[in-house]
């Protein structure tokens, strides 16, 4: 079983010419879809990658048209992956966000960062690598005993 | 463009004027027009072609020099 982040989970979405590590993400993804592959990670990628998505559409990076059919793709991709067992989603509850408190603390992570780390680290024993593009998570996670992977290198 | 014409209920109408004055959308034909797109995903009508959003996002990136992957970054800075 593999974490996967938002920052890399986003990927699947642009290409390789402009964002490093598309190629990979898709290869892993599709992996996932297809029964290959089992990806985990916590519920708030849901909530993060729309928000990604509402900020290219604010600042009109986006039309309104690929806007909604965009988060078409992303949902049906989501319900397709869950049906199929090749994601599983990690539930937040106040413990977890009370327990995340010590990550903010000790590597002044965000606290979205923090769950999303917390999360995994509540399935390492059955997590081969933390795949995950953003640096301060990378470093926090490596920190933490865990393998992390940046597809961009 | 071509001219469709419906009957609606004033509920319906009041609706689609205050998603224009929200400033969701410049006019009721583009509520319409949305929102008929919105069905015919909803239903499989439309085929959802990734390939098609990558080539969007992609170009939508070598514009702003923004990558999907760093949006996620100032989000969650922001929050």
């Amino acid at each position: 079983m593999k974490y996967i982040d938002t920052s890399a989970f986003v990927k699947y979405y642009s290409e390789e010419s402009t964002e490093k590590g598309s190629d990979r993400i898709k290869e892993l993804i599709d992996k996932a879809k297809g029964g290959e592959e089992i990806l985990i990670t916590s519920i708030m990628l849901i909530g993060e990658s729309v928000s990604v998505f509402d900020k290219w559409l604010r600042l009109k990076l986006l039309e309104k048209e690929d806007f909604t059919e965009l988060l078409a793709i992303f949902t049906n991709d989501i319900k397709e992956l869950t049906a199929v067992g090749g994601l599983v989603l990690e539930g937040i509850n106040i413990l977890l966000i009370t327990a995340s408190i010590d990550y903010i603390v000790k590597y002044g992570l965000s606290l979205n960062d923090s769950l999303h780390l917390l999360s995994a680290l509540l399935n390492k024993k059955d997590i081969e690598e933390f795949i995950c593009s953003d640096k301060q998570l990378l470093n926090a996670a490596n920190k933490e005993g865990l393998r992390a992977w940046n597809p961009e290198d | 463009m071509v001219i469709m014409s419906a009957d609606v209920t004033k509920e319906v109408k009041m609706m689609a004027e205050k998603l224009v004055e929200k400033g969701l959308y410049k006019s009721q034909s583009e509520v319409v027009r949305d929102a008929i797109r919105q069905l015919a995903l909803k239903y499989g009508l439309k085929e959802t072609n990734v390939e098609k959003m990558r080539k969007k996002v992609a170009a939508a990136s070598k514009r702003s020099g923004k990558t999907l992957s760093q949006t996620v970054r100032e989000i969650r800075d922001e929050s």
